[in-house]
């Protein structure tokens, strides 16, 4: 079974190193879209998970978060920002969402270890794994 | 007009490698050779490119961010950024974060020209102690380019070459004097067939 992943990244450099740190993680489809608002088009397609940066061309990541979580609050939101205010992160954790990662030299190996962990326990519950 | 590209990437052992591919390679004035190389994070010196520039009188070239390519030229990634080909033939560079605990990353440059030269494009990777570049090595030959790996018991870590191999179809699996070998014929049988 395949699980998508949907991400908003409108510059072809980070997108491939993106695309390059989840790569090998079996059953997961990246979806890339230029903005917000393309993306939340698209959220009829029930995506399992959805990488946000709190900083969008057409609006704020915490914008974004509410709106697909208004849509579909299955959806696992992780946050990946340069952003390190204690009570950003405090709200975005209000608001629900499954991780934070604060931008860094080591965080596309980081957030490849959370996504290659969540979809394991996802896969777990969904009984594809015992 | 560039029409026929090489990438090299390698790591642990591949500076001998890469100078003895160098080292008596001839590349045409369609043609140019691009190279990644890893590096200590803390190596921010020139002393590669001089290194390697040693072994050739073509022209090593650490780009700089938005530098053309030109052919007849050996570009070397520099230290601690991604190199990046874009669409108008020309170099990025990246400080973006560490890819296969890399940077720069043979995946990234590799990848990156892929999409830009397609089945013009060879990629070679050498000797070295993790999976960075098998990824690059897919997308080329998934783009009609060709592929070669440096024979794995000639190897210093063979972990490099064999993770292309196990997630691609390599072309040619060919010890260092046979890669240059190649290179030379390959870039020459270019520039006969555009005469």
């Amino acid at each position: 079974m395949s699980y998508k992943l949907f991400v908003i990244e409108d510059n072809r450099t980070e997108g491939m190193l993106l695309q390059l740190a989840l790569v090998e993680i079996e059953g997961l489809e990246m979806r890339t879209f230029a903005n917000g608002q393309a993306m939340l088009d698209k959220m009829y397609e029930n995506p399992t998970i959805a990488i946000v940066d709190l900083i969008l061309p057409d609006m704020s990541g915490m914008e974004l978060i509410k709106k697909i979580k208004a849509q579909n609050e299955n959806v696992r939101i992780v946050v990946v920002s340069a952003q390190r205010s204690i009570d950003v992160i405090a709200e975005l954790q209000a608001q629900g969402i499954y991780n934070y990662l604060i931008k860094s030299e080591a965080c596309l190996s980081y957030l490849h270890d959370v996504i290659a962990d969540l979809l394991i326990i996802i896969k777990y519950k969904n009984g594809e794994l015992k | 007009m560039i029409n026929k590209i090489a990438v090299i990437g390698g790591s642990a052992g591949s500076i001998k490698v890469v100078k003895a591919i160098l080292n008596g390679l001839s590349v045409e004035n369609e043609c140019a050779v691009l190279i990644c190389l890893h590096r200590l994070q803390t190596d921010i010196s020139a002393g590669l490119r001089e290194v390697l520039q040693y072994a050739t009188e073509i022209p090593v070239i650490e780009p700089k961010d938005r530098q053309a390519i030109q052919g007849g030229n050996i570009y070397l990634a520099p230290p601690n950024v991604h190199l990046v080909v874009e669409h108008d033939l020309c170099f990025s560079l990246s400080s973006s974060p560490l890819v296969q605990y890399s940077r720069p990353s043979i995946d990234v440059l590799f990848l990156s020209a892929s999409e830009v030269f397609q089945e013009n494009l060879t990629g070679i990777l050498v000797t070295g102690a993790n999976k960075d570049g098998a990824f690059g090595m897919k997308a080329i030959k998934e783009s009609g380019g060709q592929t070669i790996v440096q024979e794995p018991s000639e190897c210093f870590i063979d972990t490099m070459p064999k993770a292309a191999m196990g997630l691609t179809s390599i072309d040619h699996v060919l010890n260092v004097e046979a890669i240059r070998a190649w290179l030379n014929k390959y870039f020459k049988e270019k520039v006969i067939l555009r005469r």
